[in-house]
């Protein structure tokens, strides 16, 4: 079978196959063992870890002790019927989609105000991005004081707008009477009061991207623009700087939302979940049942939900978006 | 169609000025263009009549009225840049259509969804399809309607750039360095695409290049700039032949001019090289002598230039021969007939000379001065002329 494929090669191949090696061949060799180190690594350091903890989500595993027993999707069907874990994926999805629509088009709007500034851009650009250079836990103890229900800055603030006309809102004057909200100690506010602090943290490193993408705007398209009758911010902003700026939103979006759901140092330093799990983030819950509570096999199963989420994002991201924004 | 008139525009960037008082007139239906090498402000004048820069002083009519502070969008103006500005997410159909779009539709018929079923949007849409359909058939690129930008060529973008333009039928096109982004070969395509479609629409033509070939073949008058001023406005031909300034003249032509440096005595004797070249100068001294190639002709005696070959250019058509001349510090370069093919060789000496009506004059400021032969050596040179020719 082999002498009738060889007989039916045509002679340059046949000449070809009888040198030692074939360069292709050799190149390709060369190239394997090139990449090997890479490929090794990917697998012991990322692959490896997300197996084990697949396989660990799957059983009753906690630290230290001899024996391990198989418990199937058992740890799965806890997290989707047991009550705290629901609010957990609440807590999370609400916070992620509380941050991300607000930090990306105040950065974006950030951006676009201090591209218009003739003088002054880099002292806005500062202010906006001090909150993503400093470390979020120190912020997080000046939030904790600043919103103390009693002796907190902002509620002492708040407390100065009474008897004013302020009091026509109805939610003012009521606090006005039973006193400010606990923020962060009450189950109704504390998530939205720790979404706030995320946007506050977030939106200029989002603001940097967007002055980034901006520059990539050619200049000749706005004055095509002018001369093809577009005389409007609003129209301008519609025709060229969003549809430029495609590329630049998907990757802000997607960083912004991975970023949100990893959302844990406020969380740990404030509100440590409550009250009443009302800001039971998924990391946050990770970190409760495999670090602190030692059960391994739930916090790898809630992990595993994590990275599911995450996956999907970016496969959204790359399916669906990715393919409209990139106009080349 | 419309006139258009600069009056004394200046325009400094902080210290730099750009422009230095530029006044020109450009008639309806004319095509002009304004050439000079890159920095030299045309492009920035270009914008302040399109409306996208504003000028420091001065003032620009289009049609007999001040556009001065009039926003781009009202100057009914199109415009087709060097780097084409197509909208990169739009199809070519819907990048043509946009200034028809901005225009007649109003900001609530624009809107997406929405837009399309309030009263009158759809009509007014099919106007506007059909519009695009036929400028798009005038440039041959109908086909292309459905593409992106990213999947066209060069030549297709850059029709699609012009498409954008005339669909709206303004009174003026200003173009700025449109076919410096295209290969040899295309250039020259569209360059000549570009003067057909201005005698088709019959519109005003401002264009803008550096390319003193592309002015030449397309234009009816060039401007030529240099360092923020006009040197000279006139016909390719009188460019060619009469420039009015040095720098014209080197900047017009290729192979370049041959520019001789001379010496005016006392009587207006011209020396090149301390030899009399039988011309005088019948007004002020004489610095440069400017000679076109072509106008050279090879005689035995009497000659204005004598110098060694050093390179023969074959074209073909024509035969482009260096010489290293005495007193001269730039080869000269000659153009001679195909026939003199075989008869010159590299190390040959060579006699040139030249009628006088083709040799330009220029004063120590570089401006054009008059030049004519000396009355005895006249008739000899005529002669040599004669016999050469």
């Amino acid at each position: 079978m082999s002498d009738l494929a060889s007989l039916t090669k045509s002679v340059p191949n046949q000449q070809r196959s009888v040198r030692p090696e074939h360069p292709e061949r050799r190149q390709a060799r060369a190239g394997m063992v090139l990449f090997a180190p890479a490929l090794v690594l990917l697998i012991l350091i990322l692959i490896v870890p997300v197996g084990v903890a697949a396989l660990l989500s799957l059983t009753d595993y906690t630290l230290g002790r001899p024996s391990i027993d198989w418990v199937g999707l058992r740890n799965y069907i806890d997290i989707f019927t047991g009550s705290s874990y629901r609010k957990m994926i609440v807590a999370t999805v609400l916070y992620v989609a509380l941050v991300v629509p607000a930090s990306v088009f105040l950065g974006l709007g950030a951006a676009l105000l201090i591209r218009s500034l003739n003088v002054g851009q880099s002292f806005y650009k500062t202010v906006y991005f001090l909150p993503v250079m400093a470390s979020l836990l120190a912020m997080a103890i000046v939030w904790e004081f600043a919103l103390h229900p009693t002796l907190g800055i902002v509620n002492r603030t708040l407390a100065m707008g009474c008897g004013t006309p302020l009091e026509l809102w109805s939610w003012f004057a009521r606090s006005c009477i039973d006193g400010f909200p606990l923020w962060l100690g009450d189950r109704d506010y504390a998530l939205y009061t720790l979404a706030f602090i995320g946007i506050w943290q977030s939106f200029g490193f989002n603001m940097v991207l967007y002055l980034a993408g901006l520059t990539s705007v050619p200049n000749d398209l706005y004055g095509a623009a002018s001369m093809d009758g577009v005389k409007r911010g609003w129209e301008r902003f519609r025709l060229i700087t969003w549809p430029m700026l495609g590329p630049t939103t998907v990757f802000v979006v997607t960083i912004t939302m991975i970023r949100s759901f990893q959302v844990f140092d406020t969380v740990e330093a404030l509100t440590h979940g409550g009250p009443a799990k009302s800001t039971y983030v998924m990391i946050y819950a990770i970190y409760e049942k495999g670090i602190a509570q030692n059960l391994v096999g739930l916090g790898a199963a809630i992990t595993i939900l994590f990275l599911a989420f995450v996956m999907l994002i970016s496969v959204a991201q790359r399916r669906f978006v990715e393919r409209k924004v990139h106009y080349q | 169609m419309a006139t258009i008139q600069f009056r004394d525009i200046r325009k400094s960037f902080g210290d730099t000025d750009v422009l230095k008082g530029v006044g020109l007139d450009i008639a309806d239906g004319e095509f002009l263009s304004l050439v000079g090498p890159s920095g030299c402000g045309k492009s920035t004048l270009l914008r302040i009549l399109a409306g996208l820069e504003s000028q420091t002083s001065g003032s620009v009519t289009i049609g007999g009225t001040p556009v001065d502070g009039l926003h781009a969008a009202d100057r009914d103006l199109a415009m087709v840049f060097q780097s084409y500005a197509l909208y990169p997410h739009l199809s070519v159909a819907e990048n043509i259509a946009v200034p028809l779009t901005m225009r007649r539709l109003s900001s609530a018929q624009r809107l997406p969804l929405v837009g399309r079923v309030l009263p009158g949007s759809r009509t007014t849409r099919a106007a506007i399809g059909t519009t695009v359909r036929e400028a798009a058939e005038m440039l041959d690129i109908a086909h292309l309607l459905d593409r992106k930008p990213g999947q066209l060529s060069g030549g297709q973008r850059q029709r699609v750039a012009l498409g954008r333009a005339l669909v709206r039928d303004p009174s003026a096109f200003l173009l700025d360095e449109p076919l410096s982004n295209l290969d040899a070969k295309m250039r020259v395509h569209m360059r000549a695409e570009i003067a057909q479609l201005n005698r088709r629409l019959g519109a005003t033509f401002v264009y803008v290049t550096h390319d003193q070939a592309e002015a030449m073949t397309m234009s009816d008058r060039i401007a030529v700039m240099m360092e923020g001023e006009l040197l000279q406005v006139g016909t390719p031909d009188a460019l060619y032949d009469h420039p009015q300034d040095l720098r014209v003249a080197q900047f017009i032509g290729s192979p370049a001019i041959n520019i001789l440096p001379v010496d005016t005595d006392a009587s207006g004797t011209i020396h090149l090289c301390d030899m009399a070249t039988g011309l005088r100068a019948n007004g002020p001294a004489i610095e440069h002598l400017g000679v076109r190639p072509e106008a050279f002709v090879p005689c035995e005696e009497g000659e204005l230039v004598v110098g060694r070959v050093r390179l023969i250019e074959n074209l073909g058509s024509d035969l482009f021969v260096h010489l290293d001349a005495a007193g001269v510090p730039m080869p000269v370069t000659v153009r001679l007939p195909s026939s003199a093919r075989g008869h010159v060789k590299v190390r040959d000496v060579m006699r040139l000379t030249a009628a006088p009506e083709r040799i330009c004059g220029f004063d120590s400021a570089g401006k054009a001065a008059p030049v004519g032969a000396q009355n005895k050596v006249h008739d000899n040179v005529h002669d040599k002329v004669a016999r050469h020719v």
